[in-house]
């Protein structure tokens, strides 16, 4: 097989040098060769090793906030409640100071900035008795960081909306009042269902499917009677712009305040619409 | 340049060898045989599922295996079951929507691949040290390239039978699926083998290296089929061992040293992880070989 071309051997200048010790048979440089796949092999890995770590950063990034949608689905119950009042489900930037603790104790301050600039609201009850006693901080799905950040939103845009619809529905000074009053009664009731749906579950009673549809039941029929109220503060030929207002827009986001002090209870709750019993045979 | 020449000869002596001795013959036997044989049965397994599962889902038998397959893969569910499997969304988006035979063939492919190449090649070294055949050519030539030969010789053979192995899956392929195989299912398949080829390279390259610790053929093989295992397990555990924090965030570097964590590269279509799964393989190969290489290098041969 082998020819004498490809002899590389001393034996061929030295004819009589028979055995020659192994490492005379390759060149300097055959030698330098063989170090290049161990270099190559570090130079990738060395050179791989910053990207790899940035992707393994942004991987890690992109599963926590795939995993957020889905522990939000956990958070659900009590998303119902809040989305049906406007409170968005995260908040944008929440505040990483301690806050006041918020319990069920009810004080005699009032939280809500209501619609009806022009008469006082009627007080309703607020859950912060120990006002010093300072609380973790909040994360972007605490709900009482969400429910700031609503209530900031909210001010403003009641009041653009409450100006649009005195101007469209054509309010005397009197029935600009009974409008204010109509919406500070809605949002009283809406507190006053929160409190109750809180109360139950501060006194240990399960959220069961029954409870949330009644608790549903209750918000909705405020809203119903609101827009009854303000129907009937309109000609009849102007009840249809009524029906085109869109109530939600004027619900205080402090109403879901008595929801705070047992948030924890209502996120450990099975997603709605999953059976929590076994289905009867 | 000589070198070079050298080692295309130890090659080309390598596959005359084989030939002579009807080792070639057994090679490619062997890699048609789990080839066809994995091609018959997955497409019968196939067609069996899909039988099953039009028969649940209350629609008509399909004649063609494949078809029922082939529309699953626009199914969400299916979709989300393919991704717990792969566990790589790039990969998933890749393979999405090939047809199923063909992935079957890569599967198998990259899974038999090693084991019959540790089993093929893993005593070729070893061999000539133990009947001191090696004597006569390192007389002649260089120890590295007559390693390096016996390498290039392997590597291509195994390539060859590979090629073959998937023309013959392809034929098997299109007389089952009788008419309702792809147009471009036969490259595909000859580009599985190619692929499937490459991520041999670094088991040809240990089982060759470990092949140079040893005289005894039977004890080659052996340390081979251990340096696999050992391959896999590792992989395995420096997977679930690998954390964010701390000394096991190095954990996924040193897995870089092995080769099933460039396995995924080679099922990916953009040409950049494929090159560089490609010549991490290769690197892979070659430095594995030469580290055996290095014991043998001094020795007594």
């Amino acid at each position: 097989m082998m020819n004498s071309d490809c002899l590389l051997t001393p034996q061929i200048r030295h004819p009589f040098f028979v055995t020659r010790p192994a490492v005379l048979v390759y060149t300097r440089d055959m030698k330098s060769a063989l170090l290049f796949p161990f270099i190559l092999l570090f130079g990738l890995i060395i050179g791989g090793w910053a990207p790899n770590e940035e992707l393994r950063a942004v991987k890690r990034e992109v599963a926590e906030l795939k995993k957020r949608p889905a522990d939000s689905g956990k958070e659900s119950r009590i998303d119902l409640f809040t989305r049906m009042v406007q409170i968005p489900d995260r908040a944008k930037t929440a505040s990483l100071r301690p806050r006041p603790a918020a319990t069920n104790t009810p004080s005699t301050s009032s939280p809500t900035g209501t619609p009806a600039a022009s008469s006082p609201p009627p007080p309703l009850p607020i859950t912060n008795s120990h006002a010093l006693t300072p609380r973790p901080p909040t994360t972007p799905e605490d709900l009482r960081a969400r429910i700031d950040e609503a209530k900031e939103l909210w001010k403003t845009r009641v009041e653009i909306a409450r100006a649009q619809w005195l101007g469209r529905l054509k309010l005397s000074p009197e029935e600009t009042a009974l409008f204010d009053d109509t919406l500070n009664t809605m949002n009283a009731n809406l507190y006053a269902s929160m409190q109750e749906l809180a109360d139950r579950l501060a006194s240990g009673e399960a959220l069961t499917p029954e409870t949330g549809t009644r608790t549903f039941n209750e918000i909705s029929d405020t809203l119903v009677q609101s827009y009854d109220s303000l129907g009937s503060l309109v000609p009849e030929a102007q009840r249809g712009e009524v029906s085109q207002l869109e109530l939600t827009d004027f619900i205080d986001p402090a109403v879901a305040e008595p929801l705070i002090a047992v948030q924890d209870k209502l996120q450990n709750l099975p997603q709605p619409g999953r059976r929590q019993t076994p289905r009867a045979p | 340049m000589n070198s070079l020449r050298q080692m295309w000869r130890v090659a080309c002596y390598e596959w005359f060898d084989a030939l002579r001795s009807r080792r070639a013959l057994v090679v490619l036997l062997l890699y048609m045989a789990a080839a066809l044989c994995n091609m018959h049965w997955s497409i019968n397994l196939l067609h069996k599922l899909e039988s099953e599962l039009a028969t649940a889902l209350q629609l008509p038998q399909s004649e063609s295996t494949g078809v029922v397959s082939t529309a699953l893969w626009k199914s969400k569910p299916f979709q989300r079951i393919m991704r717990q499997m792969t566990q790589n969304d790039a990969v998933l988006q890749d393979i999405t929507g090939k047809h199923p035979v063909e992935l079957i063939y890569a599967w198998f492919a990259f899974f038999y691949t090693p084991l019959l190449v540790v089993l093929v090649a893993g005593n070729r070294i070893a061999e000539d040290l133990g009947s001191g055949a090696v004597r006569y050519v390192i007389f002649r030539i260089s120890r590295a390239s007559w390693t390096l030969g016996k390498f290039l010789g392997q590597a291509l053979m195994i390539g060859f039978a590979l090629i073959l192995s998937g023309v013959g899956a392809y034929a098997v392929a299109k007389y089952r699926l009788a008419g309702s195989a792809p147009p471009d299912l036969f490259a595909n398949m000859l580009q599985w083998s190619g692929r499937a080829w490459v991520f041999s390279i670094p088991y040809l390259g240990l089982a060759m290296g470990l092949s140079h610790l040893t005289r005894s053929a039977s004890k080659a093989t052996v340390m081979g089929i251990i340096a696999i295992t050992v391959c896999f397990v590792a992989t395995i555990l420096l997977r679930h061992f690998s954390a964010d924090t701390g000394w096991r965030a190095y954990l996924p570097h040193l897995g870089m040293l092995l080769p099933d964590a460039h396995k995924m590269c080679l099922w990916r279509s953009s040409p950049a992880p494929l090159a560089t799964g490609s010549v991490y393989l290769l690197t892979l190969g070659f430095c594995y070989l030469l580290t055996g290489y290095a014991f043998f290098r001094k020795r007594d041969a």
